[in-house]
């Protein structure tokens, strides 16, 4: 397999690219997810002390507090606004002509690349959660997580990544005919950010709504990996979802090569 | 042959919008689209080895061309086959063996040395180990970039940076090469060197080379034949001595004179360019070049004369005013 060698290079050159810039490396290192957490953090506490309830929806203050810590985490890692905006702004102003001349998919190339600035980001993102949890150790009572479900945690995780990301490649697609798509992906940021529970566990809304939920990638974002994490899920469900990215993940794929074939007759490479 | 192109037209559509605020609400509703060819019935091929020289104004279709041929954009209709594919199919067997360098833009990573940019290459091309550190030392000794490629890219002079996209490029010893305008924006030093790195490399490898630049010196030193393109039409195709003898009706000749002479006397010859106190220089027709000297020499207190082609950039330039 010769790709693996083109694959593993993409990788590595974009963590070369991102240790060449080191201050912006350290300072990422503690501040991302750091102040959503603690905007979290005051509300909840606030809220709690105010209404003077140990539980709300079944979550104690405790266990909210270790939601928005791992939401915090885990939406560092799956985060994948950015790459849609370069995708898009590469067709609009024309980069993209580079990589069509390559012996190399721009999907494949993005997506490794991708990928090695995620590998920075969850490295720095375990950094984190150890100083964290060897500071605040009281807080992590409740995190008892089997290592089977930790390692379904990991793949669906991962998964949640390649969706969204493929997502955001998908609606790229969309500056073949828009040129500006900044606020196709805003309202896609919306979305997930609504849908996926980080604004609000999913469980505060209707029962209904919640169901209809479960059949959209959102969820498996970040609620539902969050929910593993705090001992709520049970094996099968965890496949359940697995089984739903991947669905989702071979539709979003095909419409995207859909609308790329379609897209790139339009393409005119201007500014080349 | 290496690239053979027929009847290849390419129609671009854009709207228009009228200025000012109105103009981009009416626009919301209703747009006006325009279309514009950019390549009409193109046909030319060629062969293995050759570097042709793309000559055209800004926008005379040298550009499209180029995206066509590299797959970058689809043709409207016509066609096109480089190493008997069609470009824009956008095959891999194809897409190892050509290699594109535009002046303006660059596909080396901004933040990193270009050695790094270099590895990534090697693997998309699937360059062996070997080759890949044979071609680097080769390529940089030449170009005399051995102690920059190791530097960040963004902080490389701009000669230094095309130099470097030159080795990017070549990495993978394509068999095709196309250049758009390479030394665009480079201090003459630069130019020089990169046209002789390019000269010899074409003679060495032999690479099918086409080139745009500007530069009319680009394309003397280095292109036997140039193809002329103006709007999007091809004008000429043929060697640099045909685009002379077919447009070239005319002959400079310029003389320096013993003493002051009256300029007005002159003018019966031929239409003055240019004079100072003892120097003339005058534009005849070519065909009477060599009688009207003589009856210079006759005429004039002449100590020095000389009879030369009008320069390629001259005719270039009448082609084109002709045109319009």
């Amino acid at each position: 397999m010769s790709k693996i060698n083109v694959y593993s290079r993409c990788v590595t050159t974009k963590i070369n690219q991102v240790f060449e810039y080191r201050t912006s490396f350290f300072l990422k290192l503690f501040l991302t997810g750091g102040t959503f957490f603690a905007i979290q953090f005051l509300l909840w506490k606030t809220i709690f002390s105010c209404s003077k309830v140990s539980e709300i929806n079944g979550y104690t203050l405790e266990k909210m507090i270790l939601y928005f810590l791992f939401s915090g985490f885990i939406f560092v890692f799956v985060d994948s606004n950015r790459i849609g905006i370069v995708i898009g702004n590469g067709i609009r102003l024309g980069e993209l002509s580079k990589f069509l001349v390559y012996p190399l998919s721009y999907l494949e190339y993005n997506f490794f690349t991708f990928l090695g600035g995620k590998i920075i980001q969850l490295l720095t993102s375990l950094i984190t959660f150890a100083i964290v949890w060897l500071a605040f150790p009281q807080v992590f009572l409740d995190f008892q997580v089997s290592h089977f479900q930790l390692l379904l945690f990991v793949i669906l995780v991962f998964l949640s990544l390649c969706t969204n990301f493929l997502l955001d490649v998908l609606l790229s697609n969309f500056s073949f005919w828009l040129d500006e798509i900044w606020i196709v992906i805003v309202m896609k940021t919306f979305m997930l950010n609504l849908l996926s529970g980080f604004i609000v566990p999913l469980d505060f809304f209707p029962e209904k709504v919640f169901e209809i939920f479960s059949y959209f990638p959102f969820k498996y974002v970040l609620y539902f990996p969050i929910q593993i994490l705090l001992g709520k899920i049970e094996t099968e469900q965890i496949f359940f979802g697995i089984g739903i990215l991947l669905v989702w993940i071979v539709i979003i794929f095909f419409l995207h090569k859909l609308l790329w074939q379609k897209g790139n007759k339009l393409y005119t490479g201007v500014g080349m | 042959m290496a690239i053979e192109v027929k009847n290849l037209t390419k129609t671009y559509k854009s709207h228009k919008k009228e200025p000012g605020f109105s103009g981009s609400l009416k626009s919301l509703f209703h747009r006006e689209v325009i279309e514009k060819n950019a390549l009409t019935s193109i046909d030319f091929s060629i062969g293995n080895g050759e570097f042709v020289g793309l000559i055209g104004e800004n926008g005379a279709g040298k550009t499209t061309l180029i995206k066509i041929l590299s797959g970058i954009i689809f043709p409207t209709s016509g066609t096109a086959e480089v190493l008997g594919y069609k470009p824009w199919e956008r095959k891999n067997a194809l897409k190892k063996q050509f290699s594109v360098v535009m002046g303006q833009k660059n596909q080396l990573w901004w933040d990193l040395p270009a050695y790094d940019s270099f590895l990534l290459l090697k693997e998309i091309y699937e360059v062996e180990e070997k080759q890949f550190k044979k071609i680097v030392s080769e390529l940089s000794e030449i170009l005399d970039m051995k102690d920059k490629l190791y530097t960040q890219v963004r902080k490389l002079s701009l000669g230094e940076r095309m130099k470097a996209e030159l080795i990017a490029a070549l990495l993978h010893s394509p068999k095709v090469l196309y250049l758009d305008e390479p030394t665009i924006g480079l201090d003459v030093l630069a130019q020089e060197s990169i046209r002789k790195f390019l000269k010899t490399y074409n003679s060495q490898a032999k690479t099918t080379i086409i080139l745009t630049s500007h530069y009319m010196d680009d394309i003397e030193t280095l292109c036997k034949r140039v193809i002329i393109l103006d709007k999007g039409i091809l004008q000429f195709d043929g060697s640099l001595e045909g685009v002379i003898k077919k447009y070239a009706n005319e002959k400079v000749i310029s003389a320096t004179l013993g003493n002051k002479v009256e300029l007005e006397k002159f003018t019966n010859f031929g239409t003055i360019l240019n004079s100072n106190e003892l120097q003339v220089e005058i534009k005849v027709e070519r065909k009477n070049s060599t009688k009207i000297a003589s009856e210079l020499l006759n005429n004039f207190p002449i100590v020095d004369i000389t009879i030369k082609d009008i320069s390629i950039e001259e005719i270039i330039k009448n082609i084109f005013r002709e045109s319009k």
